[in-house]
C-alpha cells in the first residue's frame, strides 16, 4: 500500500525529542535477607546487615552518578525478615528513597522470590505496553540462612525461567555458616557465590554496578564462575 | 538452434566511461541485452540528486536498447531477486556490473552465470571483496614478556610529540585499555597488560605510517612508550560530542528527525572511506561512534580496526553476526560483508530508535533470543495515527530503504554503502525541501 501522505504528522524539522521513544532498560531486582541472623558479623568486619546497608548505599550512589546507569537501571528492592517488604517497585534510582535496613525475624525466601517474579512479570507487561526495550532481567538474591517458608514451587519456576533464558539469577550466600544447597535450587546454571568477608561484599556490588551501566559486561557472571 | 548469450547490463557498468564501445563489440545475432526495470528508478534518483549526466546516459541506453528486438526486459526488484534471470541462466548469462551486491545476490543462479566488470578498456572477471575470512598475522610467541600496566604511569613518551604528562583526573576505560587526556587536545590510550603485544605494536606502527587524512576518524598519531617500552598510542581528543549509545538512551534529544538521517549519511560516509581502503572497524558499536551537535560523525577507537592482516581483537556480542571468542579474535580476519551486520543494526537504531529485532513480543534486546525481523515491507493499511513512533518512522522511510533493511535482516542480502548513500542523499534533499516549505 502506498504510504504517501499517511505519515505526514512526523515532523522532520522538530527539535524536541519524540516523547514515545524511551531509553533502554536493564531491570535489576535485589532480594535481600534482613532476618535476625544478619545482626551478627560472620566472617565480615561488621554485622552482615551493616555490610549490606553500606554496600547498597555505595551501589545506589554509583548508579545515581553514572550518566548511563542512572538512565537505564530499572531497580526493584525486596527485603525478607519479619515479613516480605517491597522497598521499591521497578524504578529509576533517582526515584528510590529508603532508610537503612534493620535485621529481625525469619527468612521467608519463598514468598520473597514469588513477589520478585510477580513484580518482574508486571514490569515486563509495562515494557510491552510502552514499547520499552530492555536487557535480560537480573535477579540477585542474597541470604545467610535456611528459608523459613516453602520454596519448592517457586524455585522450580525460577529455575525454568533461568533455563529458558528469561532471567539471569545471581544467588549469593552470606557468611561462613551458609548452606548453599538452598539457593542452588533456584539456579540451574550458576553455582551460588559465597560471600565470606567484607572484601567480597565490596567486589560483588562493584561488579553489579558495572552491569547496571553496561549490560553487556559479563564480569559478574565470570566472577560467579571464578573466572575473573 | 544456437545457444544465446544474454548480457545483463547493470546501470553501474553503463555509467562507466567508454563502455559504449565494448557494448558495440558485443552486438551480434546470438547476443541479447538484458535490461532491468530498476534502471528507471535509478534515472529518477540521479535526476533527483541533480546528477544529470548520469541520468541522461542511462536514459539514452534505455532509448537505444529498449526497442531492439533482442533486448530482454527483467525485474530483479532492485538487484535483490535473481528469479527473473533464472530462465536466461539456462542458456548463457553474463552479468555485467561493477557492484558486489549483484554478485552476492545472483550467485544462487549457479555456474551458468559469469560476472564481468568493465576495467576501462574491456570486460574482465569481477573481482570484488570475498566473504571468506582471511588469516591474521599472529605469531605464537610474544616478545613483550613483562608489560607495564598503563594506569601506573604518570607520563609517557611519543617520538613525534615528546614527553606527555597524563591528566589522571579523568579516565575513559574501554575493552582494551584506558584513555587519559594530555596537553593540547590529545588523548593517550594506554593498553591493559594483555593487549601490550608485539602484534598490536606492529599494527600501530603500520597505522601511524599509513596516516589518515580523514578528520572523522580518530587515527593513531604516534606510538607511546614508557622507558622505551611500548604502552599505547596517541590520538586527537574530540570535544563537544556525544556517543550514539548516549543519544540512543536520550531519544536523540537536540536533534531533529531529519538530523538523524543526516547522522546516518555522515556515518556511512566514514565507513565508505574506511572500506574503500580495505580497513574494517571491527568492533563497531554505538559507543565507538561520536556525534557533534552539527551532525558530524566521528569513529573512534581506531587502534582496534582491522588493518591489512592485523585483526581486530575485540567483539561485541550485540553487534556481531558471528561471535568471535578467544583465539578466533586473534587469528581470523573478518570480511567486509560481516561488517554489514553492525552497519545495518546501527543505522536502524539511529532512525527507528529501536533495535531491528524489537517487537511487542520481543522487547528484550538481543539476549539469546531470536533475531527475527518483524518490520513489514509494506504498510498494510492499519490506522496510521495509532502506530507507535518507531513504526511511523519505519513507514516514513523511502520504500528503497525499507527494502534494504528488510532484505538484509530477513535474507542476509547486503546493500553496500554507496547505494545507501545515494538513497539517503535523495531522501534528505526532499525532506529538507519539505521542512523549509513548512517553516
Amino acid at each position: 500500500m502506498n504510504t504517501n501522505g499517511l505519515f505526514d504528522d512526523l515532523d522532520f524539522g522538530d527539535f524536541s525529542a519524540p516523547s514515545s521513544g524511551s531509553s533502554r532498560k536493564v531491570p535489576i531486582c535485589l532480594v535481600l535477607d534482613c532476618s535476625g541472623s544478619m545482626r551478627y558479623a560472620d566472617g565480615t568486619k561488621r554485622p552482615k546487615i551493616d555490610e549490606l546497608n553500606y554496600n547498597i548505599d555505595a551501589f545506589l550512589e554509583y548508579v545515581r552518578n553514572d550518566p548511563k546507569a542512572s538512565k537505564i537501571c530499572d531497580l526493584c528492592i525486596i527485603t525478607m525478615g519479619d515479613a516480605v517488604h517491597v522497598i521499591s517497585r521497578y524504578n529509576t534510582v533517582d526515584r528510590i528513597h529508603f532508610g537503612h535496613f534493620a535485621a529481625s525475624g525469619g527468612t521467608p525466601l519463598g514468598t520473597a522470590m514469588k513477589t520478585a517474579i510477580d513484580l518482574l512479570t508486571e514490569r515486563r507487561q509495562y515494557y510491552r505496553d510502552n514499547d520499552i526495550e530492555h536487557y535480560k532481567p537480573i535477579l540477585m538474591v542474597m541470604t545467610d540462612g535456611d528459608p523459613t517458608d516453602d520454596i519448592w514451587a517457586i524455585s522450580r519456576r525460577v529455575s525454568e525461567m533461568v533455563a529458558n533464558k528469561e532471567i539471569k539469577i545471581f544467588p549469593v550466600g552470606i557468611g561462613i555458616n551458609f548452606n548453599q544447597e538452598t539457593l542452588a535450587q533456584f539456579s540451574p546454571l550458576l553455582k551460588p557465590k559465597l560471600i565470606r568477608n567484607s572484601e567480597a561484599f565490596d567486589k560483588l556490588f562493584k561488579l553489579l554496578s558495572a552491569s547496571s551501566s553496561n549490560p553487556n559486561d559479563d564480569s559478574l557472571e565470570k566472577w560467579f564462575n571464578n573466572d575473573f | 538452434m544456437s545457444q544465446k548469450n544474454y548480457y545483463y547490463l547493470d546501470s553501474s557498468v553503463l555509467l562507466e566511461e567508454d563502455f559504449y564501445r565494448t557494448l558495440e563489440a558485443l552486438w551480434g545475432t546470438d547476443n541479447c541485452s538484458v535490461m532491468d526495470a530498476h534502471i528507471h528508478r535509478e534515472i529518477e534518483v540521479y535526476r533527483g540528486l541533480g546528477k544529470l549526466e548520469e541520468a541522461l546516459t542511462l536514459e539514452s541506453y534505455v532509448d537505444l536498447l529498449g526497442p531492439l528486438k533482442g533486448t530482454v526486459q527483467v525485474d530483479t526488484a532492485g538487484g535483490f531477486d535473481a528469479d527473473a534471470l533464472a530462465p536466461l541462466a539456462k542458456e548463457k548469462l553474463f552479468v555485467l556490473t561493477q557492484q558486489q551486491k549483484l554478485v552476492d545476490n545472483f550467485a544462487s543462479l549457479g555456474d551458468a552465470v559469469a560476472f564481468l566488470s568493465f576495467d576501462g578498456e574491456g570486460l574482465v572477471p569481477f573481482s570484488g571483496s570475498t566473504s571468506i575470512n582471511g588469516e591474521a598475522f599472529c605469531p605464537d610467541r610474544d616478545i613483550y614478556v613483562d608489560p607495564l600496566d598503563g594506569d601506573q604511569l604518570t607520563y609517557v613518551y611519543s617520538p613525534r610529540y615528546g614527553y606527555l604528562k597524563l591528566d589522571k583526573s579523568k579516565e575513559y576505560s574501554g575493552g582494551e585499555g584506558v584513555c587519559y587526556r594530555t596537553y593540547n587536545g590529545m588523548l593517550c590510550k594506554l593498553y591493559y597488560k594483555k593487549h601490550i603485544t608485539y602484534v598490536n605494536f606492529k599494527k600501530l606502527q603500520t597505522m601511524v605510517n599509513m596516516r589518515c587524512s580523514n578528520p572523522y576518524v580518530s587515527w593513531p598519531l604516534d606510538i607511546l612508550y614508557y622507558r622505551n617500552q611500548f604502552v599505547g598510542y596517541l590520538m586527537q581528543e574530540l570535544t563537544d560530542t556525544r556517543s550514539l549509545d548516549e543519544l540512543r538512551d536520550d531519544n536523540f534529544s537536540g536533534f531533529r528527525l531529519l538530523d538523524r538521517f543526516i547522522i546516518v549519511r555522515n556515518f556511512l560516509s566514514v565507513i565508505e572511506y574506511l572500506h574503500g581502503r580495505g580497513i574494517l572497524v571491527g568492533d563497531m558499536k554505538l559507543d565507538n561512534v561520536l556525534v557533534k551537535p552539527n551532525c558530524d560523525v566521528h569513529i573512534i577507537d581506531a587502534g582496534s580496526f582491522q588493518v591489512q592482516d592485523y585483526a581486530c581483537n575485540v567483539c561485541h556480542k550485540e553487534y556481531t553476526e558471528r561471535v568471535y571468542t578467544g583465539d578466533d579474535l586473534k587469528h581470523i580476519l573478518r570480511c567486509e560483508r560481516e561488517e554489514y551486520f553492525p552497519i545495518n543494526k546501527i543505522i536502524f537504531e539511529i532512525l527507528m530508535m529501536k533495535g531491528p529485532f524489537y517487537s511487542r513480543d520481543n522487547t528484550e534486546i538481543d539476549g539469546d533470543g531470536s533475531r527475527d525481523f518483524s518490520f513489514p515491507l509494506e504498510f498494510s493499511g492499519e490506522n496510521a495515527a495509532d502506530l507507535p513512533y518507531h513504526m511511523k518512522v519505519w513507514f516514513a522511510l523511502s520504500p528503497a530503504m525499507r527494502q534494504y533493511f528488510y532484505r538484509y535482516f530477513t535474507e542476509g542480502k547486503v546493500t553496500y554503502v554507496s547505494e545507501w548513500l545515494r538513497e539517503l542523499e535523495l531522501y534528505i534533499l526532499s525532506k529538507q525541501k519539505q521542512t523549509a516549505a513548512n517553516a
